[in-house]
C-alpha cells in the first residue's frame, strides 16, 4: 500500500521517525505547502493522510470565524470529493494551535476551539457516511505526552515544520495503528487466567474470601479490569477461561463472589484443569471453531505466556504489564480488540457461541444426524440488502474465511451496486434453532455471465452455525432465484485461501461438473481451473427437509 | 549522560541517511559529500542527535555546524 502524505506545514521527510511507517508502506510526501495536495494527486488506491494546523492558515488571527470556515470548506468539498470516489482509507489531521491567553480561555470558548469543534463536527458526519475516513484531533494525541514536546517552535522557524521529531513519531504511530487494521482483523477471544489475573490472589490457597477483589487498592483495580473485560465482550470479543486450577473452586468464586463482575453467562468455555494451556487453547478453538490466529491469551505469569508463545505462536499472547493498576487502560487500549464500529450481531457473540458450543455436545450424543438435525426446529429465511443490514454484510465478507468459496472482501458500495442490478442477485440468510436466535449468519451474490448463466459471486456462512446442512439450503435458494430470472446454468468457483478447505467439495457435493474448457470469453481468471456448473433444473438436494420451509 | 563515541555518530549517520556505506572516513563527512546529505538531511541529522543525547541545538548551531568534525566539536562541549 502507498501512504500520500501532504500538510499545511513541512513534514520532514526522510526523518527518522517516520521509518517505521516507511517499513511497512510506500511514502509519498507532496510539495511543502500543497496541503490538500494529497487529496488531488494521489491514485485511488493510495491511502491518504492529511495534517492540518489553523495557524497555517494565512492570517487566520484577522479573520473572521466564517471566513475561516469557508476556507476550511473547500477542503471538505475536496475531501467528499476524493470519498466518493475511493474507498482506500484517508486520515485527517487537525490543530486548532490555541494559544490564547488563559484569561481569554477562562471566560470563553476561543474561536480556535468553536472551528476545531465545528470541523470535527463536520468530519464526524462524513464518517458516519464513508467508512474509509479517519480524523483526529492533534492536540489530543499529543496530550498525553505533552503539545511542548511533541511541537517546536525553533523547528518551524528554522525548517518550516511544526513537529518536533517526537511529534512526527506520535504522528507516524497514528496512522500505523490505523492502517494495521487493514492488514490484520481483530481477534474473536480473548483467554484469560484466573488467579493474580481476574482477581487477586490464588482462590486455591486463599479461599474465596481471601482473594483480592472488589476491596479498595489492588481488590479495585481487579474490578475495574473484569469491567473493561465486560465492555469488551459486550462488544463482541468472546471470553473464556484456561486456568489451572480446581475447577469448583473457580466455579465457585464466579457464582459466589459478590465482586464478580463477569458471571458465568460471560464466559465461552470453561478449561480449568492442570492440563498444560496450550492443551486446553487447543481445545477451545476447536470446541468454537475458531482459528488461532483469532485468539488472544492474557496470564499474570510470564512462564505460562511463554509457553503458549513457544507452543502456539499464532496465538497472540499479550505482554501484560507487571503493574496490575495500569492493566484496565492497557486493556482498553489494545489494538487487536478494538473495531471501527460495532454491529447488532456483536452484541450478541457470546450467547451465540455459548449455543454453539451446547449444539456441540448434544449432536455429539445423537448418532442419526438427520433425524436430529430435523428436531431441533431450524428456521432460515432469506432477507433483502438494506441500510439496516449493510453492515453486517460487510462485515460476514471482511471476517469469514472459513465456508467461504471465493473470500471476495465486498465493500457496502460493491454490494448496493450488485443489489441494484437486481435485487434478487444478493441476499442475506438468517437462522434460528431452539439453541437460539443466531441472526444473520450468511450472504450470497449472483453476477450474470450471459443471458442464461448466471455467476455465484460470493457465498459464505458464519462458522459458528455450521454442521445444519444451511449450505445447502442457501444453494437451493439461489437456483429458485436463478431460476426465476429465467437463467438456465448456475456457475460457481472455489478460491483456497488456506482456510477454506472445508467448502473445498461444495460444488462436487451438490451435483455440480466441474467445467473442462472454459468459453474464450469468460470474465473470470481462470487460474485454478476449479469452475463449476449444474443446470437450473437440479433442485433434488438432499437435507432440504431439515428446515421447516423447504420440507416437502 | 551518554559520553561521546564515534561508534554511535556513525550508527546515527546510517539510520538517518539510509546509505549502505560512505564515500570517507566517518570523522571526515561533510555536508554535500553525498546527495542524502542536503539541507534537509542535515537538519534531520540534527534533530537525531539532539534525541540520541538529550542535548538541545541552538539557531546558530543548526545553521553552522554542517560536517561530522564540527558535529563533535559542539557535542564535545555539550556533553562536558
Amino acid at each position: 500500500m502507498q501512504l500520500v502524505l501532504s500538510g499545511s506545514s513541512f513534514l520532514l521527510p526522510k526523518n527518522k521517525s517516520w521509518n517505521s511507517l516507511e517499513k511497512k508502506f510506500k511514502l509519498e510526501f507532496c510539495d511543502y505547502g500543497n496541503w490538500s495536495g494529497a487529496l488531488i494527486n494521489s491514485k485511488v488506491e493510495d491511502a491518504i493522510s492529511v495534517i492540518l494546523f489553523l495557524d497555517d492558515l494565512i492570517d487566520h488571527k484577522n479573520k473572521s470565524e466564517d471566513e475561516i470556515k469557508l476556507l476550511l470548506e473547500s477542503f471538505i468539498n475536496l475531501l467528499v470529493n476524493r470519498l466518493s470516489k475511493s474507498k482506500s482509507p484517508i486520515l485527517v489531521f487537525f490543530s486548532s494551535c490555541d494559544n490564547n491567553h488563559l484569561f481569554i480561555k477562562a471566560r470563553k470558548i476561543t474561536k480556535n476551539n468553536k472551528i476545531n469543534q465545528w470541523l470535527m463536527k463536520k468530519l464526524a458526519d462524513l464518517a458516519e457516511k464513508f467508512l474509509c475516513l479517519y480524523f483526529f484531533d492533534i492536540d489530543k494525541i499529543f496530550s498525553e505526552f505533552g503539545l511542548e514536546n511533541a511541537l517546536d517552535q525553533r523547528n518551524w522557524y528554522m525548517a518550516r515544520s511544526r513537529f518536533s521529531a517526537k511529534g512526527i513519531e506520535l504522528i507516524a504511530n497514528v496512522i500505523e495503528r490505523i492502517l494495521n487494521r487493514y492488514k490484520f482483523p481483530p481477534s474473536k477471544m480473548l483467554l484469560l487466567d484466573c488467579d493474580n489475573t481476574i482477581w487477586g490472589g490464588v482462590v486455591g490457597e486463599d479461599g474465596l474470601k481471601g482473594i483480592k477483589l472488589g476491596q479498595d487498592g489492588l481488590g479495585q483495580a481487579f474490578v475495574d479490569f473484569q469491567l473493561v473485560l465486560k465492555k469488551l465482550s459486550r462488544e463482541g470479543l468472546l471470553l473464556a477461561i484456561v486456568s489451572k486450577n480446581n475447577e469448583f473452586e473457580v466455579l465457585d468464586v464466579f457464582e459466589k463472589h459478590n465482586s464478580m463482575v463477569l458471571k458465568k453467562k460471560d464466559i465461552v468455555s470453561f478449561k480449568v484443569d492442570w492440563n498444560e494451556k496450550f492443551y486446553n487453547i487447543k481445545r477451545i478453538a476447536n470446541e468454537i471453531n475458531i482459528g488461532l490466529d483469532s485468539l488472544a491469551f492474557w496470564d499474570d505469569n510470564p512462564i505460562e505466556r511463554d509457553k503458549v508463545k513457544n507452543m502456539l505462536p499464532e496465538v497472540y499472547t499479550i505482554d501484560v504489564p507487571s503493574d496490575v493498576f495500569q492493566w484496565p487502560k492497557y486493556l482498553e487500549n489494545l489494538d487487536c480488540f478494538s473495531k471501527f464500529s460495532t454491529t447488532k450481531e456483536d452484541l450478541r457473540k457470546t450467547e451465540q457461541y455459548r449455543s454453539r458450543a451446547e449444539f456441540i455436545k448434544e449432536s455429539s450424543v445423537v448418532t442419526d444426524e438427520h433425524s436430529y438435525l430435523k428436531s431441533i426446529g431450524l428456521i432460515a429465511s432469506t432477507i433483502e440488502l438494506d441500510e439496516s443490514n449493510i453492515s453486517r454484510a460487510v462485515q460476514l465478507c471482511s471476517k469469514t474465511n472459513q465456508f467461504n468459496l471465493r473470500t471476495v472482501r465486498h465493500s457496502s458500495e460493491d454490494l448496493y451496486s450488485i443489489s441494484k442490478r437486481n435485487k434478487d442477485f444478493c441476499f442475506l440468510i438468517k437462522l434460528s434453532d431452539k439453541y437460539g436466535d443466531h441472526g444473520i449468519v450468511g450472504l450470497v451474490c449472483l453476477r450474470e455471465i450471459n443471458p442464461e448463466t448466471i455467476f455465484i459471486d460470493t457465498f459464505l456462512l458464519s462458522c459458528r452455525i455450521l454442521g445444519r446442512h444451511l449450505e445447502t439450503w442457501m444453494l437451493y435458494k439461489a437456483i429458485i432465484r436463478a431460476k426465476n430470472n429465467n437463467y438456465k446454468y448456475l456457475v460457481g468457483e472455489f478460491i483456497d485461501n488456506n482456510r477454506n478447505i472445508i467448502a473445498k467439495n461444495f460444488f462436487i457435493e451438490h451435483g455440480f461438473q466441474l467445467i473442462k474448457n472454459l468459453p474464450d470469453n469468460f470474465i473470470y481468471n481462470n487460474i485454478n481451473n476449479n469452475f463449476y456448473i449444474m443446470p437450473t433444473t437440479q433442485t433434488n438436494l438432499n437435507f432440504l427437509d431439515i428446515y421447516e420451509d423447504t420440507r416437502p | 549522560m551518554k559520553t561521546l563515541d564515534l561508534k554511535d555518530i556513525e550508527n546515527i549517520l546510517f539510520e538517518v541517511f539510509c546509505v549502505k556505506k560512505f564515500p570517507k572516513k566517518i570523522e571526515e563527512l561533510k555536508y554535500e559529500d553525498f546527495k542524502e546529505w542536503d539541507s534537509l538531511g542535515n537538519f534531520n541529522l540534527l534533530l537525531a542527535i539532539e534525541e540520541f543525547y538529550s542535548v538541545r541545538f541552538t539557531m546558530d548551531e543548526i545553521i553552522n555546524i554542517r560536517s561530522v568534525e564540527e558535529l563533535l566539536c559542539s557535542l564535545k562541549n555539550k556533553l562536558k
